[in-house]
């Protein structure tokens, strides 16, 4: 019962945040709530290889990179969790272990400078690279967000994806602003 | 069914068929219809609930991530092309519309504002509202509203298909019944016929035209119809044959009845006539002498008048006795005496008893007897009360100087048992057939009235015929008027089988 009430006040609350996509600029922490929401609905979308793949998981890292008002939002992921699976939000700014226990890293814009070098090290790793720098998918991430019309929208980079091994389901590629698989 | 009454059995027989077939296509029909629309509805809304699924998961990630112009564009792919949606609405999980589509038609269409309601069919309008179940969390809910168009469609060829299946029927159904009627009305129709050909030619000779022979196992009423028709017919023809033949018989009977009827009456008539003529003369006769009218007793002419009541008496007394045989032959009380009977002895004593009136009219009387003749059985007495009787009429009716003659012989015709022949032959005033079948009647006197010249009862003839028929013989009157008569007595030469007779 209280298991139950928690799901349903967690989806409640999720529906508020994704419900109300706009923002402003000013509302940072509003908007990486939303961010976070989205990030643990990749989770849904996206395949991971053998080694790493959900079905076989009963706890999972989703890593943060740099600094970003998204530190702030560990307790969407709390909240999501299940019996079966528990998500935690953690930071780490090692690239080589990154690659070895998260299942997704979000990138903060903080690391701009760093991006190559962080792509670098992911490159091959099946580690869902996630990032709100500008022009992020063309320099090699997976999944940026980008603000079009108030909205937070999403572009998909499927090389990269594919090279480490992933899949990305096509409901999330249909509702991508910008797809790059070339 | 008023409407049956007055057609023939053939436009019936082809209505009932019709009727038939059309009701039965109409409700096959309609039973199809009522199904098909029950089934074409639980199709409608299975269609909607698989649509608002595959649209619901479709729209999934669209709703996840907040993308409502994505899953907008989504609607109208899945939908434009499906003029009977009147609206598609995707709902998130707080229950606030996220995205819509309105068709074409249906712009003053818009969404409910609430999740609720069962899905359903309404009077023109077919609705279901689910939930989105996406990996098990329960994502936002879609409600899709359509048109009843498939199902009016449905309806309006169901409608053209019964019209088009029945006008055919209907076409297919005449020829058939048409067809097919003549194998009932024909023969019903063969039966009426007759019936009025008999009925109108009252011939019972007609036959309606069999349609075989009736088996023991035969199902086929009008062939038994048929045939019990003929028998009845057959029948019918026999018996107003024999009613016929039974009112000719009784037609006989009633005029044989009164003709007797009218002899009786005019045999009643006579005898009385008879019987107050001698009656009369003696009671004048006796009045004169009881009152000596003409002077005292003694003067010749009482003598006159005496003998005068005396014959009246006497002839009184004749035709009494032979009223009183003749009744008693009529009555079959007559009986017979048989003995055995010397027929020339008979013939001489008849001939003696008349010599005197003989004698006095001056006829000559002469016989012609074999010598050796077998004896007669008859009654004696009524012998020769009929040799009496013939010779005397013989002697009365011929004029002076004439003859009378009687003969005698036996003839054995061949096949024919012998017999005693006996003629009487005159030379008298003779008799025309008119009067010969007058004289063997009761009365029948030819010259009738007071003033008749020849005496007699009148009833001799007839008397006479009865008592030959009652020996079992014959009497035949030949005669030519003013040549003579010729009266032929035939009798059996044997005695009448079983009867007792005393010898000579």
């Amino acid at each position: 019962m209280l298991k139950h009430f928690a799901k349903y006040g967690l989806a409640l609350w999720l529906a508020c945040i994704a419900g109300f996509p706009q923002y402003s600029r000013a509302d940072d922490n509003k908007e990486y709530l939303v961010k976070a929401a989205f990030i643990y609905n990749f989770v849904k979308y996206v395949e991971w290889p053998d080694a790493k793949a959900i079905s076989k998981q009963s706890h999972i890292d989703i890593c943060v990179a740099g600094s970003s008002g998204l530190s702030g939002a560990g307790q969407v992921f709390k909240a999501a969790s299940t019996n079966k699976l528990s998500l935690s939000l953690v930071t780490e700014n090692n690239w080589h272990d990154a690659a070895s226990h998260c299942h997704i890293l979000f990138i903060s814009d903080s690391e701009e400078g760093k991006l190559p070098e962080i792509l670098a090290a992911l490159k091959g790793q099946p580690v869902l690279t996630v990032s709100d720098i500008d022009g992020f998918v063309d320099n090699g991430g997976m999944i940026g967000f980008v603000a079009s019309d108030n909205k937070i929208k999403l572009e998909v980079n499927t090389k990269p994806v594919h090279a480490a091994g992933m899949r990305i389901d096509a409901q999330l590629l249909e509702i991508a602003l910008k797809v790059i698989d070339r | 069914m008023i409407f049956f009454r007055n057609i023939s059995i053939k436009r019936r027989l082809t209505l009932i068929i019709m009727f038939v077939s059309i009701a039965s296509v109409l409700l096959t029909t309609l039973a199809i219809s009522v199904i098909g629309y029950k089934t074409l509805q639980v199709d409608l809304l299975t269609q909607l609930r698989v649509s608002a699924s595959i649209v619901g998961d479709r729209n999934a990630a669209a709703l996840r991530f907040g993308q409502n112009d994505m899953a907008t564009n989504n609607l109208d792919t899945v939908f434009s092309a499906q003029p009977t949606i009147v609206q598609a609405c995707l709902y998130d999980q707080s229950g606030k519309t996220f995205s819509s589509f309105t068709g074409k038609d249906f712009s003053g269409s818009s969404c409910p504002t609430e999740i609720s309601g069962i899905s359903g069919i309404g009077a023109d309008r077919a609705e279901v509202m689910q939930p989105i179940v996406n990996a098990g969390d329960k994502i936002g809910h879609i409600f899709i509203e359509s048109t009843l168009d498939q199902l009016d469609q449905y309806i309006k060829k169901q409608i053209t298909i019964a019209l088009t299946v029945a006008s055919a029927t209907l076409l297919v159904s005449y020829l058939l019944a048409v067809n097919l009627q003549h194998t009932i009305s024909r023969p019903i129709l063969s039966l009426a016929d007759t019936a009025r050909r008999v009925s109108i030619e009252k011939d019972y000779n007609i036959r309606a035209k069999s349609l075989g022979d009736v088996k023991k196992e035969d199902k086929n009423e009008l062939v038994i119809l048929t045939n019990s028709f003929n028998e009845m017919l057959t029948e019918i023809g026999q018996r107003d044959q024999q009613l016929k033949t039974q009112n000719v018989a009784l037609e006989k009977a009633r005029d044989a009845a009164e003709a007797a009827n009218r002899a009786k009456s005019q045999f009643l008539a006579n005898i009385s006539h008879e019987l107050r003529t001698p009656l009369n003369a003696i009671i004048g006769f006796s009045s004169i002498l009881m009152n000596q009218l003409f002077g005292t007793l003694g003067d010749p002419k009482y003598l006159e008048y005496a003998k005068d009541i005396n014959d009246s008496g006497a002839h009184l007394l004749d035709i009494i006795n032979d009223i009183l045989d003749l009744s008693k032959a009529e009555a079959g009380k007559l009986t017979l005496l048989y003995e055995e009977v010397h027929i020339g002895k008979a013939i001489n004593k008849s001939i003696t008893i008349l010599s005197d009136r003989a004698t006095k009219g001056n006829v000559t009387i002469t016989t012609d007897i074999p010598k050796m003749l077998p004896s007669l059985v008859v009654d004696r007495l009524r012998f020769i009360q009929i040799l009496l009787n013939i010779i005397s009429n013989a002697v009365k009716f011929t004029e002076a100087g004439g003859k009378v003659h009687v003969s005698v012989h036996t003839e054995e015709a061949a096949g024919q048992p012998p017999q005693f022949v006996i003629t009487v032959q005159d030379t008298g005033i003779g008799m025309s057939q008119e009067d010969i079948d007058k004289a063997f009647q009761s009365f029948g006197q030819v010259d009738s009235g007071l003033n008749r010249k020849y005496e007699g009862t009148g009833l001799g003839l007839p008397l006479t015929k009865k008592l030959m028929e009652l020996h079992y013989g014959a009497i035949n009157i030949k005669s030519t008027l003013g040549q003579g008569t010729l009266v032929t007595l035939t009798l059996p030469a044997t005695p009448p089988p079983g009867v007792e007779y005393k010898a000579e």
